[in-house]
């Protein structure tokens, strides 16, 4: 057809479309037969496509409410059921194209058939909607949370086990007529406030048919499939106690018992690993065990019937709770608090959603500028920026009209500066500085007048080994809230501004807090509180002494929260974009808002609008070719990749990134091919160094307590074999110690005391440490002869220093004034190091038998070098060098205006 | 230290042209609202005539990345310029046709992912160019036409809002984006 014949076509179209069908064919008797074809096919096409299920729509008797999630088979909303007038869940099915129609009825009949069973465990169909394109299923409304919200922290025994009967006396009476749940996991089994348990979603993995192949299939449902269920076996209820087994392991452990970095991974510690989960001493905690392990046998066969498994689990949970510890109760107390703050209060209206104008830039600085904060009366705004060189963060202030001035430095040294924020009274601002050790924190305070700032303060010490990420001001500008380290884990404690004293302001064990931010009323606070890896989201009333957060849980958790101007909305940032949710209804899902990335989110209450930073950083490990001077990316990926180590063969690479979300160790080979993960902590581990026979690999890692309340307190140096396995603890958790290194005979461990700055070694085989020197030595790592430790001191001294292992007078070695801090590798008969400022660049000389000989300069300063985490390594053939760069640094802060107001 | 989140932008536009097929998905979600914005910028600019210009406007976009550095300029050549491009083109290629395709043949698509699959070839910037002459050839049939399948493929609006903005019914949008999937349907096809 011609340009021309679709012209026709279309005009012949929009005529026809407005006749009656039967006079179709009497227009088009005198028009080309082809046109006229195209004509009919298009009238014929010309029906109204569906719209995509939204909040509001209708459909029969049901109007949806607000979105309550999205699985793999569509999107799942709260609805309101006109006639019967109560309020349902509606979850779409094949509404995306992603299952085959007949799946679809199939999945249909068993989500049917489960709930005839009348199970109080079992959630209840009311209805059944088919479209064109798919259906709808039509069930109570389960109010309560997913058992997602307890990963990521060992739960109790008793606890986990009565949970687990529940679970377990559900699926037994579906298996009994034959149903197999196949989908098994936290997420799908929720619990309500009063604590009976819920299972979700019947028959939806093994009706998906599985047309995808697992590689596509997310790790979370991967992570819970039986053996049998990878190998696309026809299914037995065997199945589902594999799949509850993983569950409740990862519930009482705290952590995944087969979850690797990738599907391969994965899927291979499902069909081989065995369990490795050792229960603390307690009544039950052995059967538990015994029990976790047979539901988790490699063949179906072996394993205990769901009915048994109940049974099983009913005794654990009776065992256990007879004679509760101290430490237990606790947990349980947290859990009670949790779950009894779960009630959901219903809502009869769902109020409009807040609409924003695109974000406008408030600051271009070069470097970054972060952690906005509005002054009361809305005319400045204090700030972190990093200078337009990006080294080193201070706070400013600026009027916040004033787009083209430059910001008014309030802090200038060597500290960086985090979070500031204005009295309420307008007076003063506050804020945190990192001490100089690196481990603590400091909370400041100045009078400001105008622009002005007065001298200022110190108010309180405070711990934070995670960072700065909050600090508010109580509404009568007589104290402030932090996160500081207490007997409970990282908790809020209130502290005095006139005399620093502090009050534990929270008591919840075991748990990490952050981002306190007061109401604009003043009446109510929020905060972001840790448990393992959920995020929760809390407020509680400010006035009542005795008040008890209430808190919710989202899979992913906020980043980020602030209150609205209204000071019931609260802002959350997540999941790639705003979100809402209301703190009189805490429990009902956020809306969102908006797509995008925004952090520190901030209320101008004044200006009735909302501040956020953008910020893009991006840390990866280069590799520089000395040969051909070209420098190669050798990893790409958007998080921080460093403390890049050769193996002693030159062959591997090992470093740290925090791709997983913490930062474990992982190794590659010297072409960044072959990437696998080593560790698995869900810890920040770091300062990994290969032993020089290439045997082990020492590292250190720190616990976040919050994460695990019986583990480790501080850094701690740890051991592993370089071939993969279990770390080994070598401190015993009484002081933080750090960068370990090498014996050169590959059987001591050098360690500095972070705070005393002391050198310590440990022998590999165990026994106790031993001092090697009261001063400070920093990376202490032994000569490849054995007779020498170097080491730096960045505290006390500049530049590298060398000391005889079997002590003596330290020297410091020339023309190593200006080295970067952590920039250096003792390898063989090489030292290498970058030295900055002029004539920068990476240096080295050959250090046997003379260490003073000539440098040579052999490749160009890194474009922007990471700070901090040890950055450099040279192979052994002296060919290959990598170092870390900070790739992309970018970050502004932005205004969002509620539309209403423009 | 608070949280940053990156789009990964310059990563994945290394993994393209290294000819990683599985990062295309991630790039297209991070182009797509960048495209939506800019689109947005230049209806509010440009009342009177509304038209996307696929390769002026993914222009535009890719000297802003450049500007604001979001894309290293340093690491920046013609020949990843025109990665940059092709992929955008590509890109807004497969949007047309995953819109343009019926219903019922969406539905039945079983286990296809129609974004992701790269063609074996790293597209160039003449697939930009090949969306461009697609959509001026509806734009000869009816310059109406262009504009209902923009604001629908590209900036994702609903009928609703597609009538709102052309001062039109629903039904009358509907009519538009019949006859212009139909079309779109046998012009890609061929």
């Amino acid at each position: 057809m011609t340009s021309g014949d679709w012209s026709q076509v279309w005009l012949l179209f929009q005529e026809l479309r407005d006749l009656a069908p039967h006079l179709h064919a009497e227009r088009l008797v005198s028009v080309d037969p082809a046109i006229a074809e195209e004509v009919l096919a298009m009238l014929q096409a010309d029906k109204p496509e569906p719209e995509p299920p939204a909040p509001g729509r209708t459909y029969g008797r049901y109007t949806l409410l607000a979105p309550l999630g999205s699985g793999g088979m569509g999107d799942v909303f709260s609805a309101r059921d006109a006639e019967l007038g109560r309020t349902v869940a509606v979850k779409f099915v094949g509404a995306r194209g992603r299952i085959l129609p007949s799946a679809v009825e199939r999945l249909i009949r068993e989500a049917q058939a489960a709930s005839a069973l009348n199970h109080p465990s079992l959630v209840t169909v009311h209805d059944v909607l088919r479209f064109d394109t798919g259906a709808a299923l039509v069930t109570e409304l389960v109010n309560g949370q997913s058992l997602r919200v307890f990963c990521g922290v060992a739960r109790p025994i008793p606890q986990v086990a009565a949970w687990g009967a529940q679970i377990a006396r559900a699926l037994a009476a579906a298996h009994a007529q034959g149903i197999v749940h196949s989908d098994i996991k936290p997420e799908n089994v929720m619990l309500r406030p009063d604590g009976l348990i819920k299972v979700l979603d019947f028959g939806l993995a093994q009706n998906a048919g599985m047309a995808d192949t697992l590689e596509h299939l997310p790790l979370g449902t991967l992570g819970y499939m039986s053996p049998e269920q990878l190998r696309g076996d026809a299914l037995t209820g065997a199945s589902d106690v594999f799949s509850l087994g993983a569950t409740l392991v990862e519930l009482a452990s705290g952590t995944h018992p087969f979850l690797a970095s990738t599907a391969g991974e994965t899927t291979r510690n499902i069909g081989q690993q065995q369990i490795d989960y050792t229960p603390p001493p307690l009544p039950g905690g052995k059967a538990f065990a015994t029990l976790l392990r047979a539901m988790l046998d490699k063949d179906p066969a072996r394993r205990p019937a769901m009915a048994a498994v109940g049974a099983g689990l009913d005794r654990i949970a009776a065992l256990g709770s007879a004679r509760p510890r101290y430490q237990y109760w606790l947990g349980a107390a947290a859990t009670i608090a949790v779950v009894s703050a779960l009630v959901l209060t219903p809502r009869t209206s769902v109020p409009p959603l807040p609409r924003f104008a695109s974000p406008v830039a408030l600051t271009k600085y070069s470097g970054i500028e972060q952690q906005p904060a509005f002054s009361p009366d809305g005319t400045r705004m204090a700030f972190v920026w990093s200078g337009s060189d990006g080294r080193q963060d201070d706070l400013y202030i600026r009027s916040v009209s004033a787009m083209d001035e430059p910001p008014r430095r309030i802090t200038n040294d060597a500290n960086h500066e985090f979070t500031p924020v204005w009295s309420p009274d307008g007076t003063r601002l506050a804020w945190h500085r990192r001490a100089l050790d690196g481990s603590d924190g400091e909370i400041w305070v100045a009078p400001v007048t105008g622009l002005e700032p007065g001298p200022r303060r110190m108010v309180a010490r405070v711990v934070d080994h995670t960072g700065f990420d909050g600090l508010a001001w109580t509404p009568d500008s007589a104290a402030l809230l932090s996160r500081d380290r207490t007997p409970h884990g990282n908790t809020l404690v209130r502290i005095a501004v006139a005399d620093g004293a502090k009050t534990p302001y929270t008591r919840e064990p075991a748990t990490n807090e952050k981002s306190p931010v007061v109401s604009p009323d003043g009446k109510r606070l929020l905060f972001l509180r840790l448990v393992g890896n959920t995020r929760l989201l809390c407020v509680v009333s400010l006035g009542d002494a005795g008040a008890v957060p209430e808190c919710r849980g989202h899979q992913a958790g906020p980043n980020s929260a602030t209150w609205m101007l209204d000071s019931h909305g609260i802002l959350l940032a997540e999941a790639g974009g705003l979100w809402t949710v209301d703190s009189r209804a805490l429990q009902s899902p956020p809306r969102k808002v908006t797509e995008g990335v925004f952090s520190n989110l901030t209320t101008d209450t004044a200006g009735r609008r909302y501040a956020f930073n953008r910020t893009i950083r991006d840390a990866n490990i280069w590799s520089f070719d000395t040969t051909t001077g070209e420098a190669t990316q050798l990893l790409a990926s958007s998080e921080e990749d460093s403390e890049p180590h050769f193996s002693p063969d030159g062959r591997q690479i090992l470093f740290r990134s925090n791709r997983s979300g913490a930062h474990e160790l992982y190794l590659c080979n010297r072409d960044g091919s072959g990437l696998r993960q080593l560790t698995q902590l869900g810890v920040h581990a770091g300062s990994a160094r290969f032993s020089p026979d290439g045997r082990w690999i020492a590292f250190d890692a720190f616990f976040d307590t919050g994460s695990n309340a019986r583990g480790p307190r501080f850094d701690n140096i740890y051991v592993m074999p370089a071939a993969g396995g279990s770390p080994r603890r070598l401190t015993d958790d009484t002081v933080a110690s750090v960068v370990p290194n090498w014996s050169a005979d590959s059987r001591w461990i050098y360690y500095t005391h972070e705070k005393s700055r002391e050198c310590w070694k440990v022998s590999l085989d165990g026994g106790a440490p031993v001092r090697v020197s009261g001063e400070e030595m920093w990376g202490a790592v032994e000569s490849a002869d054995g007779q020498w430790i170097w080491f730096e001191r960045p505290s006390s001294g500049t530049g590298l220093w060398r000391r005889p292992a079997a002590g003596g007078t330290e020297q410091r070695i020339p023309g190593t004034e200006n080295l970067a801090y952590r920039t250096w590798e003792v390898r063989g008969a090489t030292l290498a190091f970058l030295r900055r400022g002029d004539h920068g660049g990476f240096y080295r000389r050959s250090i046997v038998p003379d260490p003073n000989g000539p440098l040579s300069r052999f490749a160009p300063p890194p474009k922007r070098l990471l700070h901090g985490p040890a950055t450099m390594s040279l192979s052994p053939d002296g060919n290959g060098l990598l170092y870390t760069s900070e790739d992309l640094t970018i970050g502004d802060i932005y205004v969002l205006t509620p539309e209403a107001q423009l | 230290m608070p949280n940053h989140t990156n789009p990964r932008l310059e990563s994945l536009l290394t993994g393209v042209q290294h000819g990683r097929k599985d990062v295309a998905d991630e790039l297209f979600n991070w182009l797509y609202p960048e495209l939506r914005r800019m689109a947005a910028r230049h209806m509010r600019s440009e009342r009177s005539g509304h038209s996307w210009q696929p390769t002026l406007l993914v222009n535009e976009l890719y000297i802003e990345l450049l500007k604001n550095k979001a894309l290293d300029p340093s690491e920046f050549d013609e020949s990843r310029k025109a990665a940059f491009l092709g992929l955008a083109g590509f890109l807004m290629k497969r949007l047309l046709i995953a819109h343009s395709r019926p219903l019922q043949q969406r539905v039945q698509q079983v286990g296809e992912s129609h974004i992701q699959s790269l063609p074996a070839a790293l597209p160039d910037a003449e697939s930009l160019q090949s969306v461009e002459s697609v959509l001026d050839r509806l734009s000869a049939i009816d310059p109406r036409l262009r504009t209902v399948v923009e604001m629908r493929v590209f900036e994702g609006k609903s009928h609703d809002e597609i009538a709102v903005a052309l001062g039109c019914s629903v039904r009358t949008v509907g009519g538009h984006w019949s006859f212009a999937r139909r079309w779109l349907e046998k012009e890609l096809k061929s």
